[in-house]
């Protein structure tokens, strides 16, 4: 109920809708879009999984800039 | 009828004995509600008071209890949400106001120490200004160098300021209660992980005292000054030293402003030994102060140079690869302590060895799991 109180909030979802009464949805132009998000999520959790961690040393690294 | 009467005695005593346990978050909520149901006058402000998890769920469900025009879930507008908290203040409110992450207040800063600070003393004492501000602090996961600072020291440099760091839940009640009969500006910053820290909270409304640091454990080989979530690191070390007979002295610094060190100097004049183990940085930190307030008046009490334990002079970073370096674990605490104590080699593995068996094994920047309760 919660949830579901909360998915209807949703800004992008609202946006869509938005645009959808405006007559501005232009559906092969947001599958792209969904699409290149859902590429640039997947390829930084590869990043993010596969990276190791940094070295200890790197936590002073650009604190200052000399 | 003596029966009846004694069973009537032994049930008050047991009621009396009977300890309610219910974690920080719990007692925070408790004493909001229970202090906007006595005061009609006591406003709350916050940005996300109102979503599902209310701060911790420190505010959940009270904008059902109460009208929107006294739970406002204010827009994301810092200084303008506290000069409007300032101004009902002036006018005969009283205004909670609460910031999710302490980050959030460093948008308010003038408002807050030009304006709530000092009401009071450039009007000769005619506004009072009876604003809370909670803030949270510290470390979370994935919070990273913007969302998880420690800044408590950047508020308890403004003189006008009241800033107050609980540890127990039994103190997120009772301080919170005194913060809101204060007449003037009171602080308080809760460590995230403090929020579920449990203990004995009493149902009825009560205040704690915020005028000094409390002794939790009395001892005679080292004073250790600590606060918030950090006093459950120092408790877990204390419990392993007792069984080597090192008895140490744990001061819940509880009041960072204003500053009594009166207790501190009592203790340290006892152990001759001090170790401040702060939730901020190190460098400028409430450690320095500690030891500088102390120096100046006592220059010969320590047999030991004191020392700090704090963050490192670097923002905080995201990557668990690096808070496990970044943030002082059980082992540097411990290895810090002994230092200072007259140990030898063998005992000092000991020592270490015991800690690292009781160690739980749980994810890095999530609450320790032995650290819950109750306290």
């Amino acid at each position: 109920m919660k949830l579901k109180k909360w998915l209807n909030d949703d800004p992008i979802e609202n946006f869509l809708k938005y645009l959808k009464k405006k007559k501005q949805y232009d559906k092969k132009k947001i599958e792209v879009i969904k699409n290149e998000i859902a590429v640039e999520i997947k390829k930084s959790f590869d990043f993010a999984i596969n990276d190791n961690f940094p070295e200890v040393s790197s936590l002073q690294k650009n604190v200052y800039a000399q | 009828m003596i029966i009846f009467l004694k069973f009537l005695h032994y049930k008050k005593m047991f009621m009396l004995n009977k300890k309610r346990i219910i974690s920080a978050s719990q007692a925070i909520l408790e004493a909001t509600d229970q202090f906007m149901k006595k005061d009609s006058n006591l406003v709350l402000m916050g940005e996300g008071i109102n979503d599902p998890k209310g701060i911790f769920g420190t505010t959940s469900n009270l904008s059902k209890k109460y009208s929107k025009n006294r739970v406002i879930e204010s827009p994301i507008s810092e200084n303008g949400i506290t000069g409007i908290a300032i101004g009902l203040a002036i006018n005969n409110f009283k205004v909670l106001l609460i910031h999710q992450r302490v980050e959030f207040a460093l948008l308010s800063i003038e408002q807050i120490f030009n304006n709530a600070a000092k009401s009071f003393y450039v009007t000769n004492g005619i506004h009072k200004v009876p604003l809370v501000i909670r803030m949270v602090i510290g470390r979370g996961w994935g919070q990273g160098p913007a969302h998880s600072q420690s800044l408590e020291t950047v508020f308890s440099y403004v003189p006008g300021l009241k800033v107050l760091i609980p540890s127990s839940a039994y103190d997120a009640k009772g301080m919170l209660v005194s913060a809101l009969r204060d007449p003037n500006p009171v602080l308080i910053l809760e460590h995230r992980w403090f929020h579920y820290v449990t203990g004995n909270v009493p149902k009825k409304i009560y205040q704690s005292d915020i005028t000094k640091p409390k002794i939790i454990s009395k001892g005679k080989d080292i004073t250790v000054v600590t606060s918030s979530y950090n006093v459950y690191e120092i408790i877990f070390c204390s419990e392993i030293l007792k069984k080597f007979n090192i008895n140490l002295e744990i001061i819940d610094l509880r009041v960072l402003r204003p500053l009594n060190t009166k207790p501190i100097i009592q203790s340290v004049k006892k152990t001759r030994k001090l170790i401040i183990f702060e939730t901020g940085n190190k460098i400028y930190g409430i450690g320095a102060e500690i030891i500088a307030s102390i120096l100046e008046k006592y220059h010969d009490v320590f047999d030991f140079p004191p020392s700090r334990i704090g963050l490192p002079d670097s923002p905080t970073p995201s990557t668990r690869g690096l808070a496990k370096v970044y943030y002082p674990n059980s082992i540097d605490i411990m290895k810090a302590i002994i230092k200072q104590l007259n140990v030898n080699v063998e005992v000092k593995k000991k020592i270490i060895s015991l800690l690292i068996s009781k160690l739980p094994s749980h994810e890095i920047d999530v609450p320790n799991p032995n650290f819950k309760g109750p306290f």
